[in-house]
């Protein structure tokens, strides 16, 4: 009966044993790829980092109104900006907007746009660049 | 015969029991190693490695240690850390050090042979060959294949923008601490301090200003030649700082190649006497104590003469001046006497005093210049410091003042960093608002028909006033002859104020397209004109509605009409007289 429980318990012992030393294996190799990823990823900041510097050194002001005449740009001028309450009759532009299905004689259906009377123009303002 | 011991066992008994004995110390003082080693294990999964014991000593290459970024207010970097290779050597692995230093000096730039040669050999087993490196010379170095020659990486500060921020933004030294501007002030914030996160900074600056206003003022430092220059472009109602610009400057990426005058921050860390600019404060002040309406006249027919010293108007008109046109023809005589009518050097001192002027400028960086005072406040001084001589500022100590005048009287307080919008400004009151909207009609009048008419932008109303002040000799005292500072401090839109622009140019030279002219007018007031016109879009300042000039006009008619005085001449006779 005794020897019995002394081989059950070292059986035990053993697989004990060797489950313990599995997980230390498990550990061990988890415990490196953590490493190696942290590694990476510190290494993938750095080069973000890297990234970002340049991108912020390309897109310097001086640098971007270099080319701004090989991009079509023109410097942005007040007579660009109008307030809301100036331009024309919005009304009329709204409904403008809207167009309104019309049948006509022939029986075909086309939409009807209507005219503003009057529109807003900067260039009637004399406010073109 | 030796008689035979007692009892035999005895001596082997009492071995047995100190061998017991010591058996059961050695296990306690095992047991006791076993039950620390354990404690502190279980210490260190439970708190998580607070101490970084683990990391660190797995990970010596390259831990998180840099600085948080610096960037504008709408995100641009201005300033970051990289990881920057060092080449370095063992000699004991070079087969040849006479040919590898040969090698290296003819590819890195700094290294000369002989001298690496000789580092080489009275070196063991390490010696630096050059410090950060750039990754062409890194490539080059590699492609040598020298063995015994590797990289070590450290951080490195960097500024994408170069020169553009440079007295702002500040430098660091070789240990990546910070020296001067932002990166001095906040270098515990920036490292990472206690309790400090590795956010970036974000400052009140705009880059899209800030490249307008140092665009347009190198351009002026080119055409009129002046040793130096400001740029200043400031929220009146949040006290931002978006542009701050002084030149000449430097590039902070290269701080040993920077003369000490580039390093120099004149907007906030010299003082100058700004002429005719102070005149909005010595305005201002007459007007606040009620003792000078907007219709009161004073005595311009003459030079004021003031015991030895006798006051003149760049252009004398001859005549007895109202208020509107003292300030906008900036006589100098009429804004002496109407410091004199105002109660002479203790209001106008408690006035200074009141506005900020008194002491350094109020900004997040270390280079804030000490304003220099009188001496002596005798009358002579209340005269010459109402035209702004005798006491000289900093660039930015005028802007804060100047700014809490203009948005309604209120002061809000200067700041280099981006205000939460959230978080209510604790505003200060400098004069009531009727003093204000009377500085606004005046600053408007004197660029719709005083001495600011080259300030005028198309599509904004602008008001602004000018200055030009004798450059004080440093060598002989006094001041120096054919020597100014010009000056034009612009607001727009002056009907309901928003920026205010300040271009300073310390000793410009007028060329013939401005008849040689070195006025603030002519020489300072155009370059605001073009920031203005430039940087309103950008920031959505909509234009000036029409028929907002007749608005302002029948404003100033309204505020000319509406004292109740009288010509008030009579009473200012007596009190110049008594100048005099």
């Amino acid at each position: 009966m005794m020897l019995r429980y002394v081989i059950t318990a070292t059986v035990l012992v053993v697989l004990a044993a060797g489950a313990v030393f599995q997980l230390k294996y498990k550990v061990v190799g988890l415990e490196r790829e953590r490493m190696a990823i942290e590694t990476q990823l510190r290494s993938e900041r750095w080069t973000l980092q890297t990234r970002k510097a340049d991108l912020a050194y390309l897109v310097r002001p001086d640098r971007l109104a270099l080319q701004a005449a090989q991009l079509g740009m023109r410097p942005a001028t007040s007579a660009l900006i109008v307030n809301v309450d100036q331009i024309g009759d919005r009304q009329q532009i709204e409904l403008a907007n809207n167009p309104v299905a019309v049948t006509l004689p022939s029986g075909a259906a086309v939409e009807l746009r209507l005219k503003p009377v009057q529109i807003f123009s900067l260039a009637a303002r004399g406010r073109t660049p | 015969m030796q008689p035979l011991p007692a009892n035999p066992a005895r001596p082997a008994d009492a071995a047995i029991a100190a061998g017991r004995r010591r058996l059961k110390v050695l296990s306690v003082i095992f047991a006791l190693a076993f039950l620390s080693i354990g404690i502190r294990l279980v210490d260190m999964v439970v708190s998580g490695d607070q101490h970084g014991l683990l990391v660190k000593s797995r990970n010596p290459a390259t831990p998180e240690t840099r600085r948080a970024d610096i960037t504008d207010r709408n995100g641009e970097l201005l300033a970051t850390d990289l990881l920057v290779p060092s080449v370095y050597a063992d000699p004991l692995l070079i087969p040849d050090i006479g040919e590898a230093a040969r090698e290296l000096a003819r590819i890195l730039p700094g290294v000369a042979a002989p001298a690496l040669v000789k580092k080489l050999e009275e070196s063991k087993r390490f010696a630096w060959v050059k410090h950060q490196v750039t990754p062409m010379e890194q490539a080059a170095v590699l492609e040598l294949g020298i063995p015994g020659v590797g990289f070590r990486y450290s951080e490195q500060r960097v500024y994408p923008k170069q020169n553009l921020t440079s007295h702002v933004v500040g430098f660091v030294d070789g240990d990546n601490h910070g020296r001067a501007g932002i990166e001095g002030s906040f270098n515990e914030r920036l490292t990472g301090g206690p309790r400090q996160g590795k956010d970036p900074l974000v400052l009140s600056l705009d880059l899209r200003i800030q490249q307008i206003v140092h665009e347009e003022l190198a351009t002026a430092m080119r055409r009129f030649r002046p040793i130096g220059g400001v740029g200043i472009f400031y929220d009146v109602r949040t006290g931002e700082v978006l542009s701050l610009v002084s030149l000449p400057d430097f590039d902070p990426n290269h701080v040993e190649e920077a003369t000490k005058q580039s390093q120099w921050n004149r907007a906030t860390g010299n003082s100058f006497e700004l002429g005719s600019l102070f005149k909005i404060f010595t305005t201002a002040m007459a007007l606040d104590t009620g003792q000078v309406s907007l219709k009161d006249s004073f005595d311009a027919t003459a030079p004021l003469q003031i015991g030895r010293y006798r006051i003149h108007d760049s252009h004398n008109e001859g005549r007895w001046l109202s208020v509107p046109e003292i300030f906008m023809l900036s006589s100098n005589i009429g804004t002496a006497r109407m410091a004199f009518a105002a109660g002479g050097a203790d209001p106008e001192r408690a006035f200074l005093e009141k506005v900020h002027l008194m002491a350094r400028p109020e900004l997040e960086i270390a280079e804030r210049a000490k304003p220099q005072l009188p001496r002596r406040w005798v009358d002579i001084t209340t005269a010459t410091v109402a035209f702004g001589h005798g006491l000289a500022v900093a660039p930015i100590s005028f802007v804060e003042a100047a700014a809490g005048i203009v948005n309604d009287g209120m002061r809000a307080p200067p700041t280099l960093l981006k205000r939460d919008p959230a978080v209510p400004i604790q505003l200060e009151r400098l004069v009531s608002e009727k003093t204000a909207k009377d500085l606004q009609l005046l600053m408007w009048l004197t660029v719709q028909k005083g001495t600011g008419t080259h300030a005028q932008v198309p599509g904004y109303l602008v008001g602004g006033k000018t200055g030009t002040a004798d450059r004080a000799d440093p060598v002989r005292g006094g001041y120096l002859r054919n020597s100014v500072i010009s000056s034009f401090a612009g607001v727009f839109p002056i009907d309901d104020p928003h920026y205010l622009v300040l271009i300073m140019l310390d000793d410009p030279h007028g060329d013939a397209a401005v008849h040689n002219l070195r006025y603030g007018a002519w020489t300072a007031a155009p370059v605001v004109r073009e920031i203005i016109a430039r940087s309103g879009p950008i920031l959505g300042v909509p234009p000036s509605r029409p028929g907002a000039d007749a608005a302002m006009q029948d404003e100033l008619a309204q505020a000319l009409g509406a004292s109740a005085r009288g010509t008030g001449k009579d009473r200012h006779v007596a009190t110049v007289a008594n100048a005099q």
